[in-house]
């Protein structure tokens, strides 16, 4: 069953970001939204766009920094990368999205118990 | 912890990104466009053409606009440039139209300004004027009878000031002695209002010193080294200047040493002396003072009265010559006694101004509703474009508030002048003193009257937004419904909202008509003599000048004869008790005509034989006494027709004795001539002149020989042949070289006496409230025209319709004025409904009320008069329209 193009929450997209700027490290702003689809094996097909307003927010936060470079093919792009209180911020969103899981897993298991 | 650092980072950056609005939106430009060529890139690179590559980045995009929309809300403040566009636009929008924008914002600013001054003064004066501690337990003790219902204050000698110690009811009392002394030293000596108090004043009052101490019990004179005095403020700024040296140094009061050792509050004008003095009071039985009596927490006024009325009553049968007899004690609280009627007054004019002011916002909301309906059609055109209705209300709200803080602050600004407008202009003897240092603008009246416009003003600005919910937008678009005449609920509101202010308006100019020939009434008041050129002078004898009857005499007409026989003196006399319009003194007599008449009272004047050709007194019978009689002192007089009217209703007076046990005084201050209660012959009749106020009727009064009762002062009127200034100068030259030690106490322009103490109240209210209803009629009138010119400009099409049909255009021009003159008509006979049914209320003054006829419609007249051509215009031009222009308008 293929996902229609569905508006990501907000504080999905900036979780997806910050985990996927975690693990490879600087990215310009292509490559990380060709990244996020490829890790989600397309299951999210997000308006590439998008992602531009999410990065300003994370900037804003202090969460991630930018600062121009030079991408492979010789063009002029900005790179973003992780911060040390983005890294802090990971792991919060990380735990709490944890706890989340597991409650609705544990709700969505239950049967009706006995008599 | 991490997401407050986070919002505060957050706020930080977004406020600093408006300073960089461009360069980011360049950065985001490129940036985009790198991420745009990277995806075609991959594209072409997995096979697909050139154009297809293109597009597929494209739609894996996104919009790209919609991309730049969300970066840039959020970028900066976001809604700052949705605001500024806004202002903007609502700016341009009150430049076109400049007639509407000044009148809603002087509307506002007028009525801000007017109730904000007046709540002012009016909340110094009457709510809390004093600076005194406990000052609602301080009162004045007056005694009244019938023949002085507004009472005298209760005199007492020191010894009795004990008694009054004593009372029960009583928590602390003070005495006061008012003089005037010289201020002798290095320049001409002035005259100082010099206030003797017992040595408890200060503690007392509980107002702390401006600058040094106050004098206490330990200051009172007798065994103290030197005696002291304290300035008050306002003396103390005039005189030397605010210099704080001033404390500690020397000062000369007749001849006396005092240290100075404070300057009084600006607040404490307390009997407004200018030096305070601990007073040297001597145990003479036959001094009398003032006590100023605060009654203890609890106690009413009525057991203060039962407590004083047997000390009154033994007082009169003590010194019977002396203490007012058969009186009874009445208390009164400080404003009653200061203000009287200007309390009334003030709380009228204070009404009036909240009329003002509900005017004011009447009008705007008039004008805005007016222009609301005409930009409907806008609206409408906006809405069906796509803007949406809170876009729309958000433009409407910053307008409104644009014209509404404009006017708002402008209020502010007039409010303050108005403060110090009206403090010059309030009559001086009709309010405590103490409040004048604490009239100024009220910081909460000021946010509340602000507040009551910005609300009207942006309710009445939001009104067409209301009004465009309920129709629907594309039949208005469609069917130029902006030449029609607006909805039947929009109408009706202006028609009341019309109404409404007219009836307010009606209701003021009826208060000032009544105003204004209450204060004529009294200032054509016929006197009895001719005021013109006329002055008065008070002289006060040397110390030391040799108490004998002959050397007083002598004196008093010596200066007499020096200022009269001074250039450009036409006449002076002497008249000790009489300064007319006001009355002096009152004393029992007896005719001897009619032994019956036990009670009889009358004015006792003590004059020159001249005074009658000085006042310009006529002559009705008899002659007037001669300078020899009025030498030895004989025993003539004269009395005047509401004397004869009295006391000789079917007989001539002349011939007849009278004679006034009053004359005989027992006082070591006056020096009279023998057996001044003896009969004396009336000799001849004047005409009435005022002696007893400008708003109590003559009295009969009774002229003797000035030489019958003397004292160190005299009391000169004089008559100059032009210029009183200069001749007052001249005359008091005169009297110095006659004798250097004389010195003038006070001396004034009788026209001057009449202004301020006979009708300056009524002026002032005349004054004001005339101004506040030509300002009303004016924000009556541009409310009625803008709307009647709104309705026409709306109009046009059908009016065009109807000319072309035949119509005259006498007939359209009868149609505009049909429904706008029914509406004022209406409203002003609200507002003379209103006017009468309140007349008590607004009632400012005894000598004119609101129920005057004449008044009435003369005011009615002037209301028509002037609304008539504010819509005569709007309907001229109406009919001035050629109807093919108007049948092409849209």
């Amino acid at each position: 069953m293929q996902e229609t193009r569905s508006d990501v929450l907000q504080g999905t997209l900036d979780l997806m970001v910050l985990k996927t700027l975690d693990v490879m490290g600087s990215m310009h702003g292509y490559a990380l939204a060709r990244r996020i689809e490829q890790i989600s094996e397309d299951a999210v097909s997000l308006n590439q766009g998008t992602i531009y307003p999410a990065l300003l927010r994370l900037q804003q936060c202090g969460w991630i920094s930018a600062e121009w470079g030079v991408s492979g093919s010789n063009r002029r792009a900005k790179f973003y990368a992780i911060t040390r209180s983005g890294k802090k911020q990971l792991v919060v969103e990380t735990r709490s999205w944890e706890r989340v899981a597991e409650t609705m897993a544990r709700i969505l298991a239950s049967s009706r118990p006995p008599l | 912890m991490n997401r407050f650092v986070a919002l505060f980072r957050t706020l930080a950056s977004r406020s600093l990104a408006i300073f960089r609005t461009s360069s980011a939106e360049r950065d985001l430009d490129e940036e985009l466009q790198t991420h745009l060529n990277l995806a075609i890139e991959e594209n072409l690179r997995n096979g697909m053409t050139p154009e297809a590559a293109r597009s597929a980045a494209l739609s894996a995009f996104g919009g790209v606009t919609q991309t730049k929309e969300s970066y840039r809300t959020q970028l900066g403040l976001p809604f700052l440039p949705v605001l500024l566009q806004d202002l903007r636009f609502g700016f341009r929008q009150l430049w076109k139209s400049p007639g509407f924008a000044l009148v809603a914002i002087g509307s506002l600013a007028l009525g801000i300004g007017a109730s904000v001054a007046v709540f002012s003064v009016v909340r110094a004066v009457l709510l809390d004027p004093y600076p005194y501690k406990d000052a609602n337990r301080m009162v004045h003790v007056e005694l009244r009878d019938k023949s002085t219902p507004h009472g005298r204050l209760l005199p007492v000698t020191s010894i009795e000031f004990k008694d009054l110690q004593q009372l029960p009811a009583v928590d602390d009392v003070f005495l006061m002695d008012n003089s005037r002394q010289a201020l002798t030293g290095d320049s001409l000596p002035i005259s100082v209002n010099v206030g003797s108090y017992s040595a408890n004043l200060f503690t007392y009052m509980g107002v702390p010193p401006l600058l040094g101490r106050e004098f206490t019990p330990a200051d009172a004179p007798g065994g103290n080294a030197s005696p002291v005095a304290v300035l008050s403020y306002l003396f103390w700024k005039k005189q030397y200047g605010g210099q704080p040296s001033i404390v500690g140094k020397t000062i000369e009061l007749d001849h006396t040493l005092y240290t100075v050792i404070g300057v009084a509050n600006p607040r404490f004008t307390w009997g407004d002396s200018e030096v305070y003095l601990p007073g040297n009071f001597k145990a003479d039985p036959h001094y009398y003072m003032l006590p100023f009596i605060k009654i203890k927490p609890g106690v009413t006024h009525e057991s203060l009265i039962a407590q004083l009325q047997p000390l009154v009553d033994r007082y009169a049968r003590q010194d019977p010559t002396n203490f007012p007899q058969g009186m009874k004690v009445a208390i009164v609280t400080l404003n009653e006694e200061v203000l009287g009627n200007f309390q009334s007054a003030l709380l009228t004019l204070f009404g009036a101004v909240l009329l003002l002011l509900l005017i004011g916002c009447a009008n705007v909301s008039i004008l805005m509703l007016a222009r609301g309906v005409a930009r409907q059609h806008e609206f409408a055109v906006r809405s069906s474009v796509g803007a949406g209705r809170g876009r729309i209300l958000r433009q409407l709200l910053t307008e409104s508030i644009m014209l509404s803080l404009t006017g708002a602050a402008l209020g502010v600004l007039l409010a303050y002048r108005g403060v110090d407008l009206i403090t010059t202009n309030l009559p001086m003897y009709s309010f405590p003193h103490e409040a004048s240092a604490a009239i100024h603008v009220n910081g909460t009246v000021l946010l509340f009257a602000v507040a009551i416009a910005l609300l009207t003003g942006i309710l009445f600005g939001l009104s067409p937004a209301w009004q465009l919910s309920r129709a629907e937008a594309s039949s208005l678009t469609q069917s130029n419904s902006s030449r029609m005449a607006g909805s039947l609920r929009g109408r009706h509101t202006h028609r009341a909202l019309i109404a409404g202010q007219v009836a307010l308006t009606m209701l003021l100019l009826a208060s000032a008509g009544a105003a204004m020939r209450a204060f004529l009434t009294l200032s054509k008041t016929p006197l009895g003599i001719n005021p013109q050129n006329l002055f008065f002078m008070a002289l006060s004898l040397p110390k030391g000048a040799p108490l004998t009857w002959q050397y007083l005499a002598n004196s008093q007409e010596s200066i007499r004869n020096a200022a009269e026989s001074t250039l450009g003196v036409e006449s002076a006399s002497v008249s000790t008790t009489w300064l007319p319009p006001f009355g002096g003194f009152r004393g029992k007599v007896a005719v001897s005509s009619n032994p019956n008449l036990t009670d009889a009272q009358a004015d006792l004047a003590l004059v020159s034989p001249t005074i009658f050709t000085t006042l310009q007194v006529p002559l009705l019978s008899g002659r007037f006494f001669t300078p020899e009689e009025d030498a030895r002192a004989a025993h003539v007089a004269l009395v005047n027709r509401t004397f004869v009217k009295r006391y000789f209703p079917d007989g001539d007076p002349l011939g007849k004795n009278v004679r006034s046990p009053a004359l005989k005084m027992d006082n070591p201050h006056l020096v009279a001539t023998d057996k001044p209660d003896d009969w004396l012959q009336i000799i001849g009749v004047v005409d009435d002149a005022r002696n007893d106020g400008l708003d109590r009727p003559i009295q009969p009064q009774i002229f003797f020989p000035d030489s019958f009762v003397l004292d160190t002062n005299t009391f000169l009127i004089v008559r100059a042949k032009a210029d009183p200034a200069a001749t007052m100068r001249a005359v008091a030259q005169s009297i110095h070289r006659l004798n250097p030690g004389i010195f003038v106490v006070e001396q004034h322009d009788i026209g001057w006496l009449l202004d301020t103490q006979g009708w300056a109240t009524e002026r002032f209210l005349a004054a004001i409230f005339a101004l506040f209803a030509v300002l009303a009629l004016l924000l009556a009138a541009t409310g009625i025209y803008s709307v009647v010119s709104y309705t026409v400009s709306q109009r046009t099409r059908e009016f065009g319709v109807r000319m072309a049909l035949g119509a005259q255009r006498a007939s359209v021009v009868r149609l505009v004025l049909q429904a706008s003159l029914l509406t004022v008509a209406i409203g002003a006979v609200i507002g003379i409904v209103l006017s009468l049914s309140l007349s008590k209320f607004i009632a400012t003054s005894s000598h004119a009320t609101i129920r005057d006829p004449l008044m009435l419609v003369g005011v009615s007249a002037m209301l028509l008069a002037v609304t008539a051509l504010a819509c005569l215009y709007p309907a001229w031009r109406a009919a001035s329209i050629e109807p093919m222009q108007a049948l092409r308008l849209e």
